[in-house]
């Protein structure tokens, strides 16, 4: 599992909290971008611990206190692909570059379809309508995953032992 | 039967791909294009005068969203004079990042004389009617919200619909089959009080279906409601 340092959870926290309070635009890419779907993606693909569950507890339960019922579709595909990819990773799922972007895709790509399912059961919902109003989002979030991802597992501050003495 | 190896090269490419369709339709060629004739032009640019273009790049920057901002309050102040609507000036503060999300938050609540069901405007449309309503703040829901409700005035006519929300885009229903309404008919705010709305315009008919004895009626030109900062509430002294 990869663990996170200081300045990452501090990161993560703004993260989550600055897109609350609209047109702090430096951070949530005008308005595009679902933190919790984005952090759910990265905990997938770096790990998951009794401390990031509680975390992602926290953002969902937080976005949807500040939503209405509407919101309660969202946050049953969201706790249901969580952890019907948390079940297929432990059991089949090798670590790679590529299918950690495949992850990031299907796992967007479920949770479109699965909220689109449920709209459209509860209020008829037209499917290009549907389409013309997420494919942006959906962009947004995909690109922003995997730019956090690559940031986040595959790269790191090269450590190297202080020298105290003059060779 | 294809090999893993080739479901891989396949998928790579299409991501590729993908990117490059990505890459074209958010326009970001046009960064890399600025970014490019700024850094490749002029190569003989020394770094002083590089750190004093940034600088005043930002500034430049600063100073065009205050102008924004300050061009959003005065149309605003405009929207005030023009209409004979009595209006709350209130700021959208808070609101779920969650794609489809219905409602926000407004600064400005029960002191400040806001009820339930006022509807809220800005210079360029509607963006929806106060919710739950609460000492110092406000639940704003958007027009795309099912709970989103109010009535309208559709075409020459104008014949009254229900403007409605379905999650994700806003319709006019429960319009009688036999009425006459033409694509672009103007479609305006009402309510039941009387004609104080119906010079305010929120959209433009998109298209016709008919749907259980009524027609149902799909809205173009709507604002970007989620968006919005500054807005003003229409006060109704009849709700």
């Amino acid at each position: 599992m990869k663990n996170f340092n200081y300045l990452q959870t501090i990161l993560a926290s703004l993260f989550v909290f600055l897109p609350i309070f609209p047109h702090s635009n430096s951070i949530d890419f005008g308005g595009y971008t679902d933190p919790s779907l984005i952090l759910i993606i990265i905990f997938l693909a770096t790990g998951i611990n009794s401390n990031r569950i509680i975390g992602l507890a926290f953002t969902i339960f937080l976005y949807l206190s500040i939503n209405d019922y509407v919101g309660y579709a969202d946050t049953f595909s969201k706790i249901f692909l969580f952890l019907t990819f948390f079940y297929f990773i432990r059991k089949y799922y090798w670590r790679s570059t590529i299918n950690d972007v495949l992850m990031i895709f299907s796992f967007l790509i479920l949770h479109s379809f699965l909220v689109f399912a449920i709209y459209r059961h509860l209020y008829n919902v037209n499917l290009i309508d549907y389409v013309n109003m997420v494919t942006i989002p959906l962009l947004y979030n995909s690109l922003i995953s995997i730019i956090m991802l690559f940031m986040i597992k595959y790269t790191s501050w090269p450590h190297y032992p202080e020298k105290t003495f003059q060779s | 039967m294809i090999s893993k190896r080739n479901i891989k090269r396949i998928s790579l490419t299409l991501l590729v791909i993908l990117f490059c369709v990505i890459f074209f339709l958010l326009n970001l060629h046009f960064i890399f294009s600025d970014f490019f004739t700024s850094n490749l032009s002029d190569v003989t640019t020394s770094k002083i005068s590089k750190h004093y273009t940034d600088e005043a790049l930002v500034n430049n920057k600063l100073k065009e969203s205050l102008i924004n901002e300050n061009e959003e309050l005065r149309k605003i102040l405009k929207l005030e004079k023009e209409s004979k609507f009595n209006l709350i000036h209130a700021q959208i503060t808070v609101k779920s990042p969650i794609v489809l999300s219905g409602m926000g938050y407004v600064n400005k609540g029960k002191n400040d004389g806001v009820k339930e069901g006022y509807l809220v405007i800005n210079d360029k449309g509607l963006i929806g009617k106060i919710g739950k309503v609460f000492e110092n703040h406000s639940e704003i829901i958007f027009p795309h919200s099912p709970r989103f409700s109010t009535l309208v005035l559709v075409g020459e006519n104008q014949i009254s619909g229900i403007f409605k929300g379905d999650g994700v885009s806003s319709y006019v229903e429960y319009i009688p089959t036999q009425s006459k309404i033409n694509i672009d008919d103007k479609i305006l705010l009402s309510d039941n009080s009387g004609f104080a709305y119906t010079s305010f315009q929120i959209g433009r008919v998109e298209k016709i279906d008919s749907k259980e004895g009524f027609l149902r009626i799909k809205v173009k030109d709507l604002i970007y409601s989620s968006g919005a900062k500054f807005i003003s509430i229409v006060k109704n002294e009849k709700l």
